[in-house]
């Protein structure tokens, strides 16, 4: 065996190695790393909503304080005034500006994307819109995962007429346009964030089940599953031992698309006034808000768009760049 | 084939049946609360109960399922409770209205798709593919409710070439299509063209793609005779599913410009309570869809002569 | 054997030092290197190598077809004396399926499946020569279909390319390759996909169209009886490079290169007395490209390396005085003394068998096919039966090795598939060890009982599961099995067992991708060893590996077999292999057992005309054999709807009459053990002669011929 000592280097990999060895292989696609960034940037601002809030960096983003601040305009109050969320009279929290055409008032921060109709910031709006969407989707995401990969499983090693039931019933789920199984479900539970995940689960487990059928399919006819089945291994772990982590790279892939499209819904459930409650900042929510002013104030709509856009964005990329370096050797 | 496709009309008349009982069993359950959607929550527990009794729903579920199931056959919806009319005077026009706009968008969406989608996957990782993806993931990142108000800040704030709303109050404009149109476009057509593009990519590298070239047979020969055919099977199939996604889209679209069409009543439907209109836009929704699937392997079949000459 | 002194014409094709890279994101990879060939008109020339060596790339780089990757660079490939190389893609286009024609190793996926193969035919003449109408292409490509022999070519023309079988499939890829007359012709490996009696029809075609046409033919294969009975000249290739070069005859009785030897030594032949020639396996494996030794490539793996003068600079080419046109590239090409060279064989030292251990009777496989088409609905027959194997009988005894062998679809795979316990029988007895496990499946079969039969699978590339580590997948089967449960006590057993297999012990801590395809299938015989099994049903373990490779992979399980008195069922559709290792052989053609014997009874006559014809299919690397020629016609029948009678009655050439069509044959006991199920009188059969002879050839040994006219140019 000439390559013995060649391949010992190799040889020797824990499991968090080999991962991140995974992840640095992203690095190898342009579009993969700027789809990380993207993400990366919003989960750092979901993560550290509270400590920026806490700092000052951000203001509470149910607080009202200037109505139609355009954007980068400078938050001033006059003496005397006390807002909400500020955490204290102007005079105390506020820095008192001793030049300039404001002389004698206080500069209280920076409204950096401007305040909608009723006063609040936009920017920290967002970010706390971001938390929001970066807890339900993921949690969502997941479920739907725990609901169809045992499915899936199922259907693609058994066949006959397990098969036959579980994608009868994907089938059926699957008839329905998607938004319209949301408006039904919403309309019959009632919207809340509860609601939501469970709508959202339902109508994406059975895309989940039909992608684990399809790798299942294949897989059970490898030589390694047969050997298992030989040797009369138990089916939960013909299927989670030998089948499930050989399907791990699609089901990744498809995770991130999923997810992009998770959020996509929460959002859209939330513009058709189905979602997430007010009056916590919800970006779908935000960009329905204010459209009738659309026209006069566009920024207050078109600032969410753009946020959620680039999230959504940020995962379609992420996932086009995984799968492209899976395909690679 | 004769037999594919009759096979897959029963598979598809089963999955009907069981979306009927589902959505049957999902709003018609709760026959007490049924009652207090159409009578109003102010109205007295007797008249909801005479209500019920005389509408049959103290029948037991099977029988009413089955009643329920042969007036929707007959076009039989019920009585809209908001618009007070049966439910199938609202809905025949709003459906014609968002035919009208669906077609549209199919129209353009499947040529657009299906060249960009060939143009990439011809060769596979050159500037041109990664032009054509990225553009295609930039489009299918923004959901048509985002891009709905950034084109009507360029087209109607900036630019001022068409009007904001479709409502069309006025009679018809063809102006007022052009918007909606476009956003169904932008978010639709990227899917389509990328399952294209992988598609023919895959047929690129596929040995009798290597034996029409070896033949010695013109570029364009070996593109149009050989690669094309096979690489539309797939997104054939794809185009005609995207069909569902084209109408979870309109319901978006049209409440964004107040369209007179079939999405924008099944939403105010469901924020009413409406339970009758739910229902037969649903139904209608799926029959839709679940047809197009039908379409779909017909044309798949045609294309595929493992399916045609079994 | 081609004729030996036949006259060839100019030179058509010349490739002159041409050297070929693959560029990776490793870096540049040679995948050819110092390549040089020259093919006369009418002349064919085999590349022969294992895997990865080059000899695909070679045919790529004439059609100038490498993909985006790859490039030549350095060399010429001159094609009637011009440079390919400088050519457009406009003159190119006209040369290919033109002057320069391909066929191809797949056949299926090398025809449009959504095209009718008419049209695929015709579009050859339509697009390179002017003024050809539809018609007169259409009569042309039924004219071609017909010269290669395809029954019915007006039928093969409006067919789509899954309607017909893979045999036909690569007639007609040869058809399409003929149809414009080309004076070059490339064949990248055209038999390897198919069967060895369709191979055989195949071969023969290929070398009477050569004739006729006076085509100049590149002839790809791995497989050395091949390059004998198609071509001329051959370059044995290793590891990028031309190893050794020159005449058939002359590179196959006068071999200089210890790797030619090396590979001759690792083929089975089925002529040849298994003790006095044994398989002598190749240690070591193939160098990845990018791993390649300095100075000459076989190094690491030769017996005769000479440090310091090997390992130094590249070997170049040396011709031999005595046989012009013999070239050999190794620095001790004239130093080594072969007459005392005695490496050391995989061992055929027979072993007493002990008492039965395997009893089946009369085991019947049927599987339920339901039919959901109109037609059969309205018929009523909506259930129809695949009889994978209809009454299978034999026995097999401790530390004997059992061949059974067959072409696709006899049902070999099935029958393991039922001794396994993943199918229960339809019907008869599998008694194995006392006990009747027909219709007890896996999940009714104790731990012990399990363990006692295990399986060495096909594919080394999906045995092992790439997610597990080597260790853990052999830890996994100790526990099981119930060998062992103490932690300590299965990694010792894991050790043991790779040992068993000749393995480092630092393997278990691999993942499968990180063994090669012959690591990979010691682990699977160490899984199946690991619960001390009394029987091993090997299904095909080393058809998937290169030549070299396989001979070791086999001498390993043959030693492990013995070392614990194994009984072994070797599933193979190799019959040279199995003459090696087989104490009993059992044949079997769809689904039934057409003649068993012991190997000596089976490889000689009476046989079974099945036999027979399997027999003479298989091309041998050796040119003191003579065999007989049988191609056999028609295409193998469904085992759905199986011919009535004898199940080989529709492609028998010995067929007698319509008995054969009407009646099972009965079985005939030729000798104590040796069954034939033939209608055919065991006189007639006895009378047969055999096919393989060896002829005596010490007096004919021609002495190096004078210059021929080509080797002139």
């Amino acid at each position: 065996m000439t390559d013995i000592a060649l391949q010992k280097t190799e040889a020797r990999e824990s499991g968090i190695v080999r991962f991140f060895k995974g992840v640095a292989l992203l690095r190898e696609s342009r579009v993969g790393i700027a789809g990380a960034i993207l993400v990366l940037f919003w989960v750092l601002m979901a993560v550290l909503a509270d400590v920026f809030l806490a700092l000052g960096l951000l203001f509470p983003p149910n607080s009202i304080f200037v109505p139609l601040m355009e954007p980068l305009s400078e938050f001033i109050a006059e003496p005397g005034q006390s807002f909400d969320g500020l955490g204290g009279p102007v005079e105390e929290v506020c820095s008192l500006i001793t030049s300039g055409a404001n002389e004698g008032k206080y500069y209280c921060g920076t409204f950096w994307l401007g305040t909608d109709m009723l006063g609040r910031d936009l920017w920290s709006r967002l970010v706390f819109g971001a938390q929001r969407v970066l807890f339900y989707a993921p949690i969502a995401t997941i479920a739907a995962y725990a609901v169809g990969i045992p499915m899936g499983l199922a259907a693609g090693y058994k066949r006959g007429k397990t098969d036959d039931i579980l994608s009868y019933i994907g089938n059926v789920i699957l008839a329905f346009p998607p938004m319209v199984l949301f408006v039904v479900i919403i309309s019959v539970l009632g919207s809340s964030g509860v609601n939501v995940i469970l709508a959202v689960t339902l109508a994406s487990a059975p895309g989940v089940m039909r992608i684990v059928r399809g790798i299942t399919m294949d897989l059970r006819n490898r030589e390694y599953v047969f050997a298992a089945e030989t040797r009369g291994e138990p089916l939960w772990r013909i299927l989670l031992i030998e089948i499930l982590p050989n399907a791990r790279g699609p089901i990744i892939v498809d995770a991130m698309l999923r997810m992009g499209y998770v959020i996509i819904t929460i959002g859209a459930l939330g513009f058709l006034g189905l979602g997430l409650p007010p009056p916590d900042p919800d970006w779908g929510g935000m960009i329905t808000e204010f459209r009738a002013m659309i026209i006069a104030f566009p920024y207050m709509t078109v600032v969410p768009c753009i946020a959620l856009s680039s999230l959504v964005l940020g995962f379609n990329l992420l996932a086009d760049g995984l799968r492209e370096v899976s395909l690679r050797d | 084939m004769l037999v594919f496709l009759a096979r897959r009309t029963v598979q598809m008349l089963l999955v009907m049946i069981g979306v009927s009982i589902l959505l049957f069993l999902l709003l018609e359950i709760d026959i007490d609360n049924l009652a207090i959607k159409v009578l109003g929550p102010y109205s007295l527990p007797e008249a909801r109960e005479l209500w019920l009794t005389e509408n049959g729903y103290r029948d037991s579920i099977v029988v009413r399922y089955f009643r329920w199931v042969g007036g929707v056959m007959v076009g039989d919806f019920g009585q809209s409770v908001i618009y007070r009319v049966p439910v199938s005077d609202v809905l025949w026009p709003r459906l014609a209205n968002t035919a009208l706009l669906g077609g549209l968008v199919l129209a353009l969406v499947i040529p657009l798709a299906l060249f960009f989608g060939v143009l990439a996957g011809m060769r596979e990782g050159a500037l041109r593919d990664r032009v054509i993806s990225v553009s295609c993931i930039l489009t299918t990142s923004v959901p048509e409710y985002a891009s709905a108000p950034l084109l009507t800040v360029i087209f109607v704030f900036w630019l001022d070439l068409l009007p904001g709303t479709s409502n069309m109050v006025g009679g018809f404009q063809w102006q007022a299509m052009v918007l909606p149109v476009m956003v169904l476009v932008l978010y639709d057509f990227g899917y389509v063209a990328r399952m294209t593009r992988a598609s023919m990519a895959e047929v690129m590298t596929t040995h009798y793609i290597r034996t029409a070239v070896l033949k010695g047979l013109p570029y364009r020969v070996v593109i149009l005779k050989h690669a094309l055919r096979n690489a539309l099977i797939a997104p054939f199939t794809v185009i005609m599913l995207q069909l569902n996604w084209l109408l979870s889209g309109v319901i978006i679209t049209e409440f964004f410009f107040s369209y007179k069409g079939f999405g924008a009543l099944l939403l105010e439907a469901s924020l009413n309570g409406d339970i009758f209109v739910i229902e037969a836009c649903a139904i209608i929704s799926v029959v839709v869809a679940v047809g197009s699937q039908l379409l779909s392997d017909l044309g798949y079949a045609a294309l595929n002569p493992r399916i045609r000459i079994h | 054997m081609r004729s030996k002194n036949r006259e060839f014409g100019e030179v058509i094709l010349e490739c002159k030092k041409l050297c070929i890279s693959y560029f990776t994101r490793a870096g540049e990879i040679p995948a050819v290197i110092d390549f040089d060939m020259k093919l006369h008109q009418g002349e064919s020339v085999g590349l022969v190598g294992e895997s990865g060596c080059g000899k695909s790339t070679v045919a790529l780089a004439i059609m100038q077809y490498l993909g985006n990757n790859g490039g030549i660079v350095g060399g010429e490939i001159v094609y009637r004396g011009r440079n390919m190389s400088e050519m457009s893609e406009e003159e190119l286009r006209q040369l290919r399926g033109n002057e320069i024609a391909m066929i191809y190793q797949e056949p299926m996926a090398s025809l449009n499946p959504s095209m009718k193969l008419g049209r695929q035919l015709m579009e050859v003449p339509l697009f390179h020569e002017v003024g050809v109408t539809e018609a007169e292409a259409a009569e042309r490509a039924e004219h071609v279909l017909a010269s290669v022999k395809l029954p019915d070519p007006r039928r093969v023309m409006s067919s789509y390319p899954h309607q017909i079988s893979g045999g036909q499939q690569q007639r007609v890829v040869i058809a399409m390759a003929l149809l414009s007359n080309p004076s070059l012709l490339l064949l990248d490996e055209p038999t390897t996909a198919l069967d060895v009696t369709v191979e055989a029809g195949i071969v023969d075609l290929i070398a009477e169209l050569g004739e006729t046409f006076n085509t100049g033919m590149v002839f790809i294969s791995h497989n050395l009886g091949l390059i004998l009975e198609t071509c001329d000249r051959v370059n044995v290739m290793y590891s990028g490079e031309v190893v050794e070069e020159g005449r058939v005859d002359e590179v196959f009785d006068h071999m200089r290169h210890p790797y030619t030897r090396g590979l001759f030594g690792c083929i089975p032949l089925p002529g040849a007395d298994k003790t006095a020639r044994p398989l002598v396996p190749i240690r070591g494996q193939l160098p990845l490209p990018h791993q390649r030794p300095r100075g000459c490539y076989f190094g690491p793996r030769c017996d005769f390396f000479q440090g310091g003068r090997c390992d130094q600079a590249q070997i170049p080419m040396h011709d031999l005085p005595e046989q012009p046109g013999h070239s050999v590239r190794c620095v001790r090409w004239n130093e080594i003394d072969w007459s005392t060279y005695n490496p050391e064989g995989v061992s055929t030292e027979v072993i007493e068998p002990g008492p039965e251990v395997l009893h089946i009777r009369d085991m019947r496989k049927y599987y339920e096919q339901h039919d959901n088409s109109i037609a059969a609905l309205i018929q009523g027959k909506r259930t129809r039966y695949v009889k994978a194997n209809e009454r299978i009988s034999f026995d097999a005894r401790e530390s004997q090795t059992v061949a059974i062998v067959g072409e696709s679809g006899c049902g070999k795979s099935t029958l393991a598939k039922v001794m396994m316990g993943l199918e229960t029988a339809t019907e008869g007895e599998i008694v194995f060890r006392g006990n009747d496990v027909a219709e007890k499946a896996v999940e009714t079969r104790s731990p012990e009982e399990i363990g006692s039969m295990q399986m060495v699978f096909q594919n080394p590339f999906d045995t092992l599961n790439p997610s597990h580590t080597v260790g853990s997948q052999l830890a996994r089967v100790i526990r099981k099995f119930g060998v062992e449960s103490d932690p300590d006590k299965v990694h010792n057993r894991v050790m043991e067992l790779l040992d068993l297999v000749k393995l480092p012990r630092d393997f278990a801590r691999r993942r499968p991708r990180q063994l090669s395809g012959g690591q990979k299938q010691r682990v699977g015989i160490a899984r199946a060893f690991a619960g001390n099994p009394s029987l091993v049903v090997a299904d095909e373990p080393v058809s998937a590996l290169d030549v070299s490779v396989a001979a070791a992979v086999t001498g390993l399980l043959m030693d492990i077999q013995r070392q614990y008195r194994t009984t072994l069922l070797f599933i193979s559709h190799d019959l040279s292999l199995v003459r090696y290792l087989a104490d009993r052989v059992v044949v079997m053609y769809l689904g039934n057992i057409v003649e068993q014997g012991t190997t000596d009874e089976v490889f000689a006559p009476p046989y079974h005309p099945y036999t027979e014809a399997l027999l003479s299919a298989v091309p041998i690397a050796d040119t003191s054999i003579e065999k007989k020629r049988i191609i056999l016609e028609g295409v193998l029948p469904s085992v759905v709807n199986p011919p009535k009678g004898c199940p080989f009655n529709t492609r028998c050439p010995r067929k007698i009459g319509d008995i054969c069509e009407t009646e099972k044959p009965p079985e005939i006991e030729a000798s104590s053990g040796h069954m034939i199920a033939c209608h055919i009188p065991l006189e007639e059969l006895e009378a047969v002669a055999p096919v393989i002879v060896q002829v005596d050839k010490s007096d004919e040994t021609p002495p190096p011929e004078p210059a021929r006219e080509n080797a002139a140019e």
